[in-house]
């Protein structure tokens, strides 16, 4: 109840309209008896539009668990997760993989690009599966490579491709069917530092333009590009930003 | 997802492990090339046994020589008989002294190479008399055929089936000419109507002379390699067959009816003799199709089940950008139809080509018809899809994170 209030006090704060992301008591048990693990005990939190949300937290404390539950790429054991208004639970996986295509662009530390295959024709991949024929596939996916200083590589396979070039062949991937949210987990994980800070430039055209941005990070530099910053320890939220400053104004 | 592009990803998968998918599609060429094969031997046999009892009638009865129970087939060709049993005189008194037949055509047959001017084949030399024509229901064409005359005289004179007129003479004209049959001079005097293949052999790769200019003055031969009879209607050919028997074992002092030295029989009888043979094959082809079919349909099965496992983190990142259950199914269904498909494609053109070899060399009727072409496709995408099935399943039953975890 009391959390409820403070959030509502981020929200007036922040001066964001919609909230896009409400996860409530989110739990995720992986496994049985002996091996039962608890990647998140009951986390909680708000993202509202437009937002640019670091997850923090040591290995082990749950942040891909918590990342894929709000990509619907898996389901809680319990809690609730709504998208936009929709409570994911209530979603059949029809439903569920059409929000995974239009609405949220997933971005993986390991790229996850598909071996033997282009990049233009990785980046067309969602359109794959939009449902409607899309004739300027081409030529969109050209653009947003373009747009991530790839033009010289549309026809180039990933392993032809630098680790830097194979994200930003991934995050085009993401990006390609405009969706609202970009979830990246550890996008610059494998990456070194300056070319970690070129993908980054990247988030925050995106996030400029209107995107929310989920990143997850260990790098307290990487972390410094959001304005918000979730702290993970245990499967729980150790502190939040947002909060924190809701905070310092209570206190002052 | 479109279909088209289904297609192109499926086939860009198989196109990623050529041999594995050759190997895999190895059963399925087998199964459905025997398909082919025996549905194309089957209405081959069949078709044939109708025309040839159209084409003469029910009514026909053949005498060779040899033993009732020796040797399948063959009567139709005629030449088989080794034993020297029949002669001109026993043609004579079946002739004579049996009233339910009509026309009897003695015939001696042999190859021999045969020469005009500097052209050569090689072709049946066909000894018969003027009842020929009629018995088989094979005629004149141009010209005229051998009459008694000319059997009487031992002329030598010649009548051309159609095949031998294009390989000696070309385009140019036959009648008149004069060929070297074992180098002895004959003068062509007619050319056969066109016949075409007739299930065992090509009748128009025959030549036709006098029976007794065949027997003296080219094989030196007494005896006969074929009585053909035609009885006077279908209802006495039992009678025909029996009276026929009995005279020729008297003629030829036989007693015991199991130890002639004849055989006699009917269009019909050499026709089921026929498709015995083909039934048996074709209940052998039936069996390796059956075999390799669904020991084809284990291993796209297999190959499938190891696409799947391989593939694990494309199925889970292709879910993540948003690919449904039935994307991945499709995707996978289409890949293992595809696969047995191309089998198949290349099974019928084996089973074809080896059907063709074998009325090659067989002498053995077949026909294509566009009945197997579709029960091959039939098969080819039925294994595809039972076989595929269950893989599929499994791919697009993936949970997404799980699949992208796969090592
Ligand atoms: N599929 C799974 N099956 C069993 N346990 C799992 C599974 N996925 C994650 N876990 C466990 O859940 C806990 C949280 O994992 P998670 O991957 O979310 O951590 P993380 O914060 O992303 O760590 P890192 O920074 O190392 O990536 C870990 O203890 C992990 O072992
Ligand atoms: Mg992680």
């Amino acid at each position: 109840m009391v959390e409820a209030e403070a959030e509502e006090g981020a929200d007036h704060l922040a001066r964001h309209t919609n909230t896009v992301i409400e996860a409530k008591d989110l739990v995720k048990t992986y496994g049985t008896g002996d091996t039962k693990v608890d990647a998140l005990k009951g986390v909680s939190l708000n993202i509202k539009e437009g937002e640019f949300v670091a997850i923090m937290g040591p290995s082990g404390s749950g942040k891909s668990t918590l990342m894929h539950l709000l990509g619907c790429l898996d389901q809680s054991t319990s809690g609730t997760y709504k998208l936009d208004g929709s409570t994911i639970k209530d979603l059949n996986d029809n439903d569920l993989a059409r929000i995974r295509n239009e609405k949220i662009g997933f971005i993986f530390q390991q790229f996850n690009l598909l071996p033997r295959t282009s990049s233009l024709e990785n980046v067309m991949l969602p359109f794959t599966y939009t449902g409607h024929a899309n004739k300027n596939a081409r030529k969109q996916a050209e653009e947003t490579l373009r747009s991530v200083g790839l033009g010289k590589h549309f026809y180039k396979r990933p392993s032809e491709l630098s680790g830097g070039e194979q994200q930003r062949v991934a995050i085009s991937r993401a990006m390609i069917n405009n969706p609202s949210i970009i979830l990246a987990d550890e996008p610059t994980g494998a990456l070194d530092t300056k070319t970690g800070i070129e993908v980054l430039n990247i988030f925050q055209k995106l996030n400029k333009e209107g995107k929310t941005i989920i990143l997850i990070t260990h790098e307290r530099d990487i972390a410094a590009f959001a304005k918000r910053r979730i702290h993970l320890r245990d499967g729980l939220v150790e502190s939040d930003s947002a909060k924190k400053k809701k905070e310092i104004i209570e206190s002052t | 997802m479109n279909l088209l592009e289904s297609l192109r990803t499926a086939y860009r998968g198989l196109i990623a492990n050529k041999l594995r998918s050759t190997l895999t599609m190895l059963g399925i060429i087998i199964g459905v090339g025997a398909v082919v094969a025996m549905i194309s031997i089957g209405t081959g046999a069949s078709d044939f046994a109708t025309s040839r009892i159209k084409e003469l009638g029910s009514n026909i009865l053949f005498i060779s020589p040899g033993s009732p129970g020796g040797q399948g087939f063959g009567g139709a060709r005629g030449a088989e008989g080794t034993q020297e049993s029949l002669d001109q005189k026993d043609a004579e008194a079946i002739k004579d002294g049996i009233s339910t037949i009509k026309k009897v055509s003695p015939e001696y047959t042999s190859g021999a190479q045969v020469i005009y001017k500097k052209q050569n084949t090689n072709t049946s030399i066909v000894g018969a008399t003027s009842t020929y024509e009629d018995v088989h229901n094979f005629h004149i064409g141009s010209g005229s055929f051998i009459d008694e005359s000319d059997q009487k005289t031992t002329k030598r004179v010649a009548v051309l089936g159609t095949n031998v007129v294009t390989d000696l003479f070309g385009k140019s004209n036959a009648i008149g000419q004069t060929i070297k049959i074992k180098s002895i001079p004959f003068k062509v005097i007619g050319v056969m109507e066109e016949k075409g293949q007739s299930g065992f052999q090509n009748l128009d790769n025959q030549i036709f002379i006098p029976l007794s200019a065949a027997q003296k003055r080219l094989f030196g031969a007494k005896h006969l390699s074929t009585i053909s009879i035609q009885a006077k209607n279908e209802e006495v050919m039992d009678q025909a067959s029996e009276d026929i028997e009995a005279l020729l074992l008297e003629r030829h002092e036989i007693e015991n009816a199991d130890e002639a030295d004849f055989r006699i029989r009917s269009q019909a009888e050499i026709l089921d003799t026929m498709s015995q043979v083909t039934g048996t094959l074709t209940i052998l082809l039936g069996g390796i199709a059956a075999i390799s079919l669904i020991v084809g349909g284990i291993g796209i099965m297999n190959i499938m089940l190891v696409s799947v496992t391989e593939r694990t983190r494309e199925i889970g990142l292709r879910k993540a950008v948003g690919a449904k259950k039935r994307d991945i199914l499709a995707q996978f269904l289409i890949e293992s139809v595809l696969l047995s498909l191309l089998g198949g494609a290349i099974g019928l053109g084996l089973g074809w080509g080896g059907s063709v070899l074998i009325s090659r060399i067989g002498g053995w009727p077949s026909i294509i018809s566009l009945n197997s072409v579709l029960l091959a496709f039939f098969f080819a995408v039925a294994i595809g899809v039972f076989f595929g099935v269950w893989p599929a399943r499994r791919a697009s039953n993936l949970n997404p994170i799980e699949a992208l975890r796969f090592e």
